[in-house]
C-alpha cells in the first residue's frame, strides 16, 4: 500500500486533495505546515510527498532542505510541490534541490495523480532493484 | 659682472663721474651704498622716493643708522620699542651679507630690498618697488584660495548629490523588490480560492454518477466561499486602487460596530473553524458615524490578520469600548508577532515583517486599513511583540467631525 503525505495549509485545498489521492486508492496522511510534514516523515515513512511551499512555521523549501540534509534514508521521498507561487525562481529553487515535480495551482488532478503514478512505477521499479528502502 | 665700456685716454675724470651718476641716478631702483661703518657713500633719487626720506636729511655721507632711527620713529618697524628696532637692523646690516626681503614702507608701497656684500667691505643695498607683482601675487593666492573655496564647496554639493542618489536608487530599489514580491504574493492570492474552485469542481466532475446532495452541498460551499475570498481580495485591490488615486468616495452613516465586527467574525469562523473569537463588545457606542462597507474592510483585514498571523494560537480577541467621545476596538492575537524593528512600517503598502516568511499575504491589507481610519478622522495603533502577538487598536470618533450639517450623504475623501 502507498502512503501519500500532503502538505497543505489551506484545510479546503488539503481536503480536496485527501479526498481525490485516496479515492484512487492510497493512503493519505495531512499535514498543515512543515514542521507537523516533518514528524509525520520521519515517524511514518511516507512513499510520497505532495507538498505546498507556503506555508507558516516551516515553508516546503525548508522541509525539503531539511529532509535532504538531516535525514539521509528519508532523502529519497519524491516530493511534488503544488504551489500557488507560479514564478520561475520558486520553481528553480525546488526542481535544483531535487524536487521530483513542481505544479501549480490551480492544478489538473488528471495532471496530479499522473505524477504521483509516475513516482509510484518508478519506486516501485527501484525496489524490485532493490535499490531503495 | 657688469661689463664697462673702457674710458677712452683722454676722457677726464670728470666726464666718468657725470657719467656714473646719471647712470645711477637714471636706475629704476634705490641704491645706496654703504662702507663697512655704515656710512652711505652713494645714493640715487629713487632710493629717496621709494623709503619716503628727504634727500636734506640724509644725504650722501650720512650714516644709514639715522635712516634706521628716522624710521623706526615714525612707525615704519612696527609697533615696539624704537630702539630695539633700530639695534636689530643695525646688527642685521654690518653682517655685509647677501640677504633678500619685501616690506610694505609707510606710503603703502611694497618694496624689495636686497643687499650684497661690497669688494673691500660694506655693502650695496638696492631697492624695487614690487608693489604691483605683489598685489598681482595676492590677487593670484587670493583667486587661488577662491577657486580652491569653491571647488571643495562644489565637491561637497556633488557628494551630497551623489549621496542623494545613491539613497534615491537604494529606494527605487527597495520599491521595486516590493513590487516585485507584490506580484508573486497576488498571484499566489488569487490562484488560492482558484485552487479551490477548481479543485472542487473536479471533484463534482469525477463523482458526477455517484454524488450524493451532501456532496454537491459541500462543493458547492466550497466555491462559494473561495468566490467571495476573490471578491474580498478584488475589492481591497480596487479600494487601494481608488484611496491612492485620491477618488475613494465614502457614505458617512449611522453605523453599528458591532454588527460589523460580528459579520466579520463569522465569515471568519466558516473558514477557520479552529480558532475561537472571544468578543467583548458590549461597551461600544450603539453607532458612530461611519461608512459600513469602509469598517468592514477594516475590520475584516484586522481579524484575518489576526487569524492568518497566529496559525497555531487560536484565541483571538476582540474588545470595545468608549473613550472620550471616541469608540476603541482592539484586535489581539497571541500568534508570530512582529520584530521591533519593523514595527514603524507596517503600516506602509507592500510592506511585509519579516515574521510573516511562510504566510501569505500582499502587503496592501494595513495600508488600506490605516488609510480608511484615517479618512474617518481615526487612527490606528499597534503594539506587537515577536513570536507573542499583536495588538491592533482602532479609535474611531463617534460623530465624524467632517459632517456638519448633513448628518447623511456623501464624503470625499482627499
Amino acid at each position: 500500500m502507498i502512503t501519500i503525505l500532503c502538505v497543505e495549509d489551506e484545510d479546503d485545498i488539503r481536503n480536496l486533495l485527501v479526498e481525490e489521492i485516496s479515492e484512487a486508492g492510497f493512503t493519505t496522511l495531512e499535514a498543515s505546515n512543515g514542521k507537523q510534514a516533518l514528524e509525520l516523515i520521519i515517524g511514518k515513512w511516507p512513499d510520497i510527498v505532495v507538498c505546498d511551499i507556503t506555508m507558516p512555521e516551516m515553508n516546503g523549501h525548508q522541509l525539503f532542505a531539511e529532509v535532504q540534509m538531516n535525514h539521509e534514508q528519508l532523502a529519497n521521498i519524491p516530493f511534488i510541490f503544488l504551489t500557488a507561487l507560479s514564478d520561475k525562481d520558486n520553481m528553480v529553487t525546488a526542481l535544483k534541490a531535487g524536487a521530483a515535480d513542481y505544479l501549480t495551482k490551480p492544478v489538473d488532478f488528471d495532471l496530479l495523480m499522473a505524477k504521483i503514478q509516475g513516482c509510484v512505477a518508478r519506486l516501485e521499479s527501484d525496489r524490485k532493484l532493490g535499490r531503495a528502502f | 659682472m657688469s661689463n664697462v665700456y673702457e674710458a677712452r685716454e683722454n676722457d677726464s675724470r670728470e666726464d666718468a663721474t657725470g657719467l656714473l651718476h646719471a647712470t645711477i641716478d637714471n636706475f629704476p631702483g634705490g641704491i645706496c651704498v654703504l662702507d663697512n661703518d655704515l656710512t652711505m657713500l652713494v645714493t640715487n633719487r629713487k632710493f629717496y622716493e621709494l623709503l619716503d626720506l628727504s634727500e636734506d636729511m640724509f644725504p650722501a655721507g650720512s650714516n644709514l643708522e639715522g635712516v634706521f632711527r628716522y624710521n623706526a620713529h615714525r612707525g615704519e618697524y612696527g609697533p615696539g620699542d624704537p630702539e630695539e628696532k633700530v639695534r636689530e637692523r643695525l646688527s642685521h646690516v654690518r653682517r655685509f651679507e647677501e640677504h633678500r626681503f619685501d616690506r610694505e614702507v609707510g606710503t603703502g608701497l611694497v618694496i624689495e630690498m636686497r643687499s650684497a656684500p661690497k669688494p673691500g667691505g660694506g655693502s650695496v643695498l638696492t631697492y624695487l618697488d614690487v608693489t604691483i607683482n605683489r598685489r598681482a601675487e595676492q590677487a593670484l593666492l587670493r583667486h587661488k584660495e577662491t577657486l580652491e573655496e569653491l571647488v571643495s564647496l562644489r565637491t561637497e554639493e556633488i557628494e551630497r548629490q551623489a549621496e542623494e542618489l545613491r539613497r534615491l536608487l537604494d529606494q527605487e530599489r527597495h520599491i521595486n523588490e516590493l513590487q516585485r514580491q507584490f506580484v508573486t504574493m497576488t498571484s499566489h492570492e488569487f490562484r488560492t480560492p482558484l485552487a479551490i474552485i477548481d479543485g472542487a469542481a473536479q471533484r463534482l466532475q469525477r463523482r458526477r454518477h455517484a454524488v450524493t446532495s451532501e456532496f454537491v452541498e459541500e462543493k458547492a460551499g466550497l466555491i462559494r466561499g473561495a468566490v467571495s475570498r476573490m471578491v474580498d481580495l478584488m475589492e481591497s485591490f480596487l479600494s487601494a486602487g481608488r484611496i491612492e488615486h485620491g477618488n475613494m468616495t465614502y457614505e458617512f452613516r449611522p453605523c453599528s460596530l458591532r454588527e460589523v465586527i460580528e459579520r466579520c467574525v463569522a465569515r471568519q469562523q466558516s473558514i477557520a473553524a479552529t480558532h475561537r473569537f472571544h468578543l467583548e463588545l458590549n461597551n461600544l457606542p450603539p453607532v458612530v458615524v461611519a461608512d459600513t462597507v469602509a469598517m468592514e474592510q477594516v475590520f475584516s483585514n484586522l481579524i484575518s490578520n489576526a487569524v492568518k498571523y497566529a496559525p497555531v494560537s487560536p484565541d483571538i480577541y476582540i474588545t470595545g469600548y468608549s473613550d472620550a467621545g471616541s469608540a476603541c476596538v482592539t484586535v489581539a492575537d497571541t500568534g508570530v508577532g512582529i520584530d521591533a524593528d519593523d514595527l514603524p512600517k507596517m503600516f506602509q503598502r507592500y510592506f511585509r515583517a519579516r515574521s510573516s516568511t511562510g504566510i501569505a499575504g500582499t502587503g496592501i491589507g494595513l495600508n488600506l486599513v490605516k488609510q480608511i481610519v484615517e479618512a474617518h478622522k481615526g487612527n490606528i495603533s499597534l503594539e506587537s511583540r515577536k513570536a507573542r502577538g499583536s495588538t491592533f487598536t482602532v479609535t474611531l470618533p463617534i460623530t465624524n467631525p467632517m459632517l456638519t450639517a448633513a448628518e447623511c450623504g456623501e464624503a470625499k475623501a482627499g
